[in-house]
């Protein structure tokens, strides 16, 4: 082969037809062989395969260690059942798939094809196919689950009457399984069809001459094909028997009944279910005559073959005609369509013309069913009509529900997605969805101390001290991980950050109806080490295991090197994780740091640090509540605002979980945890849902990682789970009293129930709902900052923004007549919403979730009657602009450089009553530290504004001549003495003509 | 080759050979699936990130698809062409969130974008002129104007074929210009070598830059696919002579053609000038190809609104992914390397912990960039200069493959003749 590289061993070669007769003075040239080629798809499947293989086998082996790391995990939780149970369907899923796709490839091949290159492709494909369809599958795991463990429902659907069960548990795994053998048949069939393809190639059936095309495809047949052809038919036809029950979650966007079997559909005999029978029949016809047609080809191609006779139209023995089957075909299929013209016609002239009417009864069905879906059956409405004499001043001061007024907001809230419209303009100006949030930019600004820290979320907690109930805003004081520490590179290199700084430090809490003179937090929890108002409030301050701490690992019980435990005068203080503490999984052998190594990628720090000390060293992973019960319990839905609290002397996260569906027949599917919801870091992934319970509380240890999971319904769906992972659950009993007096409603769930489906499923009348005559709105306010002036952020609607639920210290003492949710005095940790007529802004409604253990899921609804006009929180905003010296005052501040942030309107029942309040934050440009300035107060249509809220409420009292006087400044600290010469109270409540929103 | 044939099968050696010609033409074939396959599998299975089944999870694809568009800027014109509506606005096929449509909203970085432009086709000319030197080392006359499109030519080839034609399809538009035949095979092979020798040097560059700690993942990623190059090359080139199983050297030696790599070497090492000129010409190549990368990658993030495609990734880290990614383009497998380039590309960003989004939207605005440019080149190489048919090029190198496929056959049959001369009989034959 030198000769290849010689420049005249290649003579007759040209490159053009007129090759150049220019010499070169070079001696080495090259020939044409060295280009590259066209290669044979033999040499090209053995390359490619080899690398498909090497690439499983990556695949693979990359899988492995998250395998193993999955069972450490759950082993040193001590839930290795969980992960058995998960392990053994999942291999189950994989073994069935490889099998059968291996086979379904292989045997025809085997059978039929020639090719020694497609005999061997045969194992390899089929095994690879196999593999990634039982992956595919194998994300099905929990349907299966579900089908082997379903308890039943106990009612029944109301057209088939089957258990709801069967379409929550049974119905998704037949289906999946259907669409599996659907994949599995095609696949089986075009092996066939190529194995038999390469058999009859090499035999030069299609080259010759003696045998008619029709004939040719006739000796394509063969037995396998059959057999594939036939389980393709079988699924497909099943797939249509089982789309009857698709009748119950048939989406109607235009009708009354918006999800479910509708009069069409059921009733009568051109009924959309009879369709569909009727398919079902005419596709078993096709099956059988395509079947029989098949057949009767094969053995006809095969018979004129061996005879040599071509079978074309002129020889004697024309064999198998199409003819007939063809038009079989053509009379079922014209059959099919003739039913479904019917069904069509009569849609036009029955149902059509008597809606809705003739829709009642199947109206009625989708309104229960959602109520249901949505847990909200048992809601208790009570009018609410305010007395018509305004409350006086002294009242308004004694009610505990104002006393404990949240003005400093225990939440940081952004804009839901996708945003509306009209907020388009203000997220590209301020970058980000960003709504509102004061507390946490305080505590940054006061509590942070030490760059590494950081707070990432604020949240609401309530403790009982001395007898009297208060709320908190706290906020957990985390060392995030790398991700999350910014430009600290030297935070962000392995020994520190897996070894040294390693944990947060202690809580931060303050009362959320108190501000010091300054306008910001009185706390009762702070510095670090932490300082405690109240023994209380006194816990291990270490957080381990935090919001802010994704995708991070820490070492403990390393040698040579301490812990970083926090900041002293003098210098630091060091820690080491106490061994007794059970925590952390062990890397006590060099197995284990090669896992670790691998599952982390931090190949050279775990397989080479000499830190590691395999009698003591422990690895501590998925440190974010989310994302280790996640890890645990991937079938909950978790409401992803996880808040921490301090009870039995430690630092707990609790985690709201709820079990969810979307195949509860007739009940209104919705998009499951939106933005707006999620006032934490990590987001959980939306999911539809037609029915869901809020089911399970979930508690986890700050600085052990240490999950309890307390059941607190008794549901079909969480029943089962409870079967399939026996154990898992512990009774909401088993949870200490000071962990239940942390129980919270969860605010998903709470947006979903109110925010999307009350609002329209409150009218409980058929032809009411079918007509949307009163159709709910969410409440807007003006909240959140203006902008650096006035005109950055534009006014009107770029800054209302919806209300989500809040929470609040409610006296029931507070509520209208009837409420009945407990003794008066007796505070009740609750969380609020007002509606207002869908296009008005008056109140319509305010809806009211308990929490506190006695009462805890109770749901009330607050009404304004019919023909009763009471301001809503955007007319109290309005009331708020329209005030001349609240915008001198605003104008004032901007000017000299300040940030103007427009607080939560809260609205309070107040002696059955309402009032709103409102505190105007001011923020710095050039030191974001929020404070509140002013305090709002719109009662009856007054507006009163003071630098306290008890003084604004004092400004009620006085006459509007005395107020245009006290306009010299300092008017608001004036005001208070004027209050005293009570002379006019706020006006009469107002009755408005009874009109229909 | 198939040794062990099945009893059943009739087919003579005549017939063997004859089959082999029409099998060709299913690899033609499986090169365009496997593109195909290949840019499925980034968009199903890579781009939707999906926790879950993504591929056929439609919500989880869509979001990535239009996260995608949203990137690209172009989804903002999509809303407006109302094929997307924004936030239950107007009409349009999908849902786009409002958040997306500010991204795509946000300032365009035109400046970084024409440096992109330039800086890609500065590296592609560049690559032209090195042929043009090349030339000149084996005494074509410089008067010989257009003898650098003939470059453009064979790359441009490579855009709509499979397997590499535009080697041939150079050679061919050399000759057709004046160059002798065999040189101008020589120059096609040299230019390959050098553009090897250009990415070793920017990797072994960046290895060393980023020391122990940070080499070692990227080295092996690195090491692996020089191996599937090498083994997937193979039967591309003059690769019939058969080497023992797992003389692994052996194979490597042969993959790169070391006989003719070594004659090639020494040949050139009489004008080490010439020799060292060209491998810093070729690293400088890769080094302004690899800033006009940077650059679209820059001008598609908008670093005044804090939005950056990889914010996190050094340029160095960066030069290595695309070294990398090039070594990939040696792989004929399909037209312009269309596919392997992107995965590769892809796969090498998720090594340096980049999101699949960002990674597939950079590769993606990388292989435009190039890929536009060379067409452009090309349909200028096609106006300015004497180039062959672009039909008769592939037909010229289709009968080459199949007379080296019968050739083996032949060979097969008749163990003592000599290959390379059966071999070129045959293709003059065609």
């Amino acid at each position: 082969m030198n000769d290849d590289i010689h420049s005249d061993s290649h003579q007759g070669q040209s490159l053009t037809a007129n090759p150049a007769s220019a010499s070169s003075s070079s001696e080495f040239l090259l020939s044409p062989a060295y280009f590259p080629i066209v290669p044979q798809p033999a040499q090209l499947w053995r390359l490619i395969s080899f690398w498909i293989n090497i690439a499983y086998i990556l695949i693979i082996l990359r899988a492995v260690p998250q395998i193993i790391v999955d069972y450490w995990f759950l082993l040193h939780l001590g839930r290795q059942n969980i992960f058995w149970t998960n392990f053994t369907i999942h291999l189950f899923l994989f073994a069935v798939c490889i099998i059968l796709f291996t086979l379904a490839i292989y045997i025809p091949i085997r059978i039929f094809a020639i090719s020694a290159t497609l005999r061997k492709a045969g194992i390899h494909i089929g095994l690879w196919i196999g593999i990634f369809a039982g992956w595919l599958l194998s994300f099905s795991y929990q349907k299966y689950l579900l089908a082997f463990n379903a308890v039943s429902f106990g009612e029944q659907d109301p057209v088939f009457g089957n258990d709801i069960g069967f379409y929550v548990f049974t119905l998704p795994a037949i289906r999946t399984t259907l669409i599996f053998l659907t994949v599995l048949a095609i696949t089986g069939a075009v092996a066939a069809l190529i194995a038999r393809y390469n058999q009859l190639r090499s035999r030069g059936v299609f080259k010759s001459t003696k045998i008619s095309p029709l004939n040719k495809v006739g000796l394509m047949i063969t037995n396998p094909l059959n057999l594939y052809l036939l389980i393709l038919g079988l699924s497909l036809t099943a797939r249509t028997f089982f789309s009857r029950y698709g009748l119950l979650f048939k989406d109607n966007e235009e009708s009354g009944v918006r999800l479910g079997a509708e009069y069409l559909d059921v009733e009568g005999l051109f009924s959309t279910l009879n369709m569909i029978n009727f398919s079902v029949l005419i596709e078993l016809g096709i099956l059988a005559t395509v079947g029989i047609t098949l057949y009767l080809m094969m053995k006809t191609s095969r018979k004129f073959a061996h005879s040599g006779d071509s079978g074309s139209k002129d020889s004697p023995k024309r064999g198998f005609s199409l003819r007939r089957p063809v038009r079989i075909v053509v009379v079922l299929l014209a059959l099919d369509l003739a039913f479904y013209m019917c069904v069509a016609v009569k849609n036009h002239l029955v149902v059509a013309p008597n809606e809705p009417t003739i829709q009642i009864p199947y109206i009625k069905c989708h309104i229960a069913a959602t109520v249901k879906g949505y847990r909200l059956e048992n809601i208790k409405t009570v009018d609410w009509r305010p007395p018509e004499e305004p409350l006086p001043v002294p009242k308004l001061l004694e009610s505990k529900t104002v006393q404990n007024a949240p003005i400093l907001p225990s939440w940081v809230s952004y804009l839901e997605e996708p945003p509306d419209i009209q907020h388009f303009e203000r997220i590209q100006a301020a970058g980000s969805t960003f709504v509102y949030g004061p507390v946490l930019e305080l505590y940054e600004q006061e509590q942070q101390l030490r760059p590494y820290y950081k707070f990432i979320s604020v949240d609401g907690v309530r403790y009982t001290i001395d007898g009297q109930k208060r709320m908190y805003a706290s906020a957990v004081r985390e060392l995030p991980s790398r991700g999350l520490r910014g430009p600290k590179t030297w935070l962000r290199h392995w020994g520190s950050a897996a070894l040294m700084y390693t944990h947060g430090f202690g809580l931060v809490m303050s009362p959320v109806n108190q501000v010091n003179d300054e306008g910001g937090p009185l706390y009762v929890l702070h510095s670090v080490p932490p300082e405690a108002a109240d023994p209380m409030f006194e816990a291990e301050p270490r957080i381990y295991f935090g919001e802010g701490t994704k995708d991070d690992y820490i070492l403990t019980n390393i040698r040579y090197l301490k812990e970083f435990d926090h900041a002293t005068n003098q210098f630091r203080e060091e820690y080491v994780y106490p061994p007794e503490v059970k925590s952390g999984i062990p890397v006590d052998s060099f197995f284990k740091r090669l896992i670790f190594a691998l599952d982390t990628r931090d190949i050279t720090a775990f397989l080479f640090s000499r830190f590691i000390d395999h009698s003591r060293t422990r690895v501590h992973i998925y440190r974010t509540p989310m994302q280790r019960i996640r890890r645990i319990v991937p079938f909950l839905f978790l409401d992803s605002n996880p808040y921490a609290f301090i009870a039995d002397k430690k630092t707990l996260w609790m985690v709201n979980a709820l079990t969810t569906t979307k195949n509860y027949p007739y009940s209104f599917r919705e998009v499951f945890g939106d933005k707006a919801d999620e006032r934490a870091v990590e987001k959980f992934p939306e999911r539809i849902i037609n029915y869901a319970e809020d089911s399970v509380k979930i508690c986890m240890d700050a600085y052990t990682g240490e999950v309890h999971f307390y059941k607190i319904a008794d549901n079909p769906i969480v029943n089962t789970w409870d079967r399939v992972y026996p154990g898992l659950f512990e009774p909401i009993s088993a949870a200490s009293k000071d962990v239940r007096a942390q129980l919270t409603y969860p605010l998903q769930w709470f947006h979903i129930q109110f925010d999307d489906i009350y609002k329209r499923y409150h009218q409980q009348h058929p032809i009411e709902f079918y007509n949307v005559e009163d159709l709910w709105d969410d409440a807007d306010e003006v909240v959140g900052s203006l902008g650096a002036g006035l005109a950055e952020f534009g006014t009107g609607d770029q800054m209302t923004f919806s209300y989500e639920g809040y929470h609040i210290l409610l006296d029931p003492a507070d509520l209208p007549p009837g409420s009945d949710i407990g003794a008066p005095g007796e505070l009740q940790f609750v969380m609020v919403m007002p509606y207002t007529p869908e296009g008005a802004r008056n109140l319509r409604s305010l809806v009211i979730a308990l929490q506190d253990p006695e009462h805890y899921g109770e749901l009330l609804n607050l009404r304004i009657p019919q023909g009763v006009f009471i301001a809503g929180p955007e007319q109290a905003d309005t009331s708020i602009d329209n005030d001349a010296q609240v915008n001198q005052q605003i104008t004032l501040w901007v000017r000299h450089g300040s940030e103007v942030v427009r607080g939560h309107t809260l609205l309070l029942p107040v002696a059955g009553d309402l009032i709103y309040i409102e505190p105007l934050w001011i923020v710095s440009l050039q030191n974001r530290l929020p404070q509140i300035k002013l305090f709002s107060v719109v009662y009856r249509g007054r507006t009163a504004m003071a630098i306290t809220l008890e003084e604004a409420l004092r400004v009620l009292e006085i006459t509007e001549a005395e107020e245009q006087r006290a306009n010299e400044l300092p008017w608001f600290r004036e005001l208070p003495q004027k209050a005293k010469q009570k002379a006019k109270g706020p006006p009469k409540l107002q009755q408005q003509p009874s009109r229909r929103e | 080759m198939t040794k062990s044939k099945s009893t059943t099968d009739k087919r003579t050696p005549k017939m063997l050979a004859s089959d082999r010609r029409g099998s060709l033409t299913a690899s033609v074939g499986w090169g365009y699936a496997l593109a195909f396959i290949l840019m499925l599998f980034i968009f199903l299975i890579l781009l939707p990130e999906a926790e879950g089944p993504s591929p056929w999870d439609a919500v989880a694809f869509q979001k990535g698809m239009l996260e995608m568009f949203a990137n690209f800027r172009i989804l903002d014109e999509l809303a407006d062409l109302s094929i997307v509506k924004v936030a239950d606005v107007g009409e349009g096929l999908l849902k786009v969130d409002l958040d997306l449509v500010s991204v795509s909203n946000r300032k365009f970085g035109w400046a970084p974008f024409s440096i992109a432009i330039l800086f890609v086709a500065i590296a592609l000319l560049l690559r032209g002129i090195r042929q043009r030197l090349l030339l000149s080392h084996f005494n074509i006359p410089p008067s010989a104007n257009g003898l650098i499109s003939t470059y453009f030519f064979g790359r441009g080839i490579n855009l709509f074929f499979p397997f590499g034609p535009g080697d041939l399809g150079t050679a061919q538009a050399l000759a057709k210009n004046g160059a002798p035949d065999k040189a101008a095979i020589s120059v096609v092979y040299y230019n390959r070598v050098f553009e090897v020798i250009g990415i070793t040097v920017i990797l072994l560059a960046g290895f060393i830059y980023l020391g122990w700690e940070g080499a070692v993942e990227p080295f092996i990623w690195s090491a692996l696919l020089f191996a599937a190059v090498v083994t997937l090359t193979r039967p591309l080139g003059p690769s019939i002579r058969k080497t023992k199983r797992y003389n692994i050297p052996g194979r490597i030696w042969e993959a790169f053609n070391g006989r003719a790599l070594v004659q090639a070497t020494k040949e050139m090492s009489r004008k080490p000038r010439l020799l060292i000129g060209l491998a810093l010409l070729s690293a400088v190549t890769l080094g302004i190809e690899i800033i006009g990368y940077w650059s679209i990658k820059q001008a598609f993030s908008s670093p005044m609104d804090d939005y950056v495609l990889m914010k996190d990734i050094t340029f160095v880290h960066f030069a290595i992914v695309i070294a990398v990614a090039n070594v990939a383009r040696i792989i004929p497998y399909t037209f312009a390397s269309f596919g392997i380039y992107e995965i590769v590309s892809v796969f090498m960003f998720r090594v340096f912990d980049e999101g699949y989004l960002s990674a597939t939207t950079v590769t993606l605005l990388d292989s435009i960039l190039i890929n536009g440019l060379i067409l452009i080149f090309f349909l200028l190489s096609l106006v300015i200069n004497k180039c062959p048919s672009i039909l008769v090029t592939w037909r010229n190198f289709f009968a080459q493959s199949a007379a080296r496929s019968q050739a083996e056959v032949l060979q097969t049959s008749n163990p003592g003749e000599e290959l390379g001369t059966t071999l070129i009989s045959s293709a003059d034959h065609d």
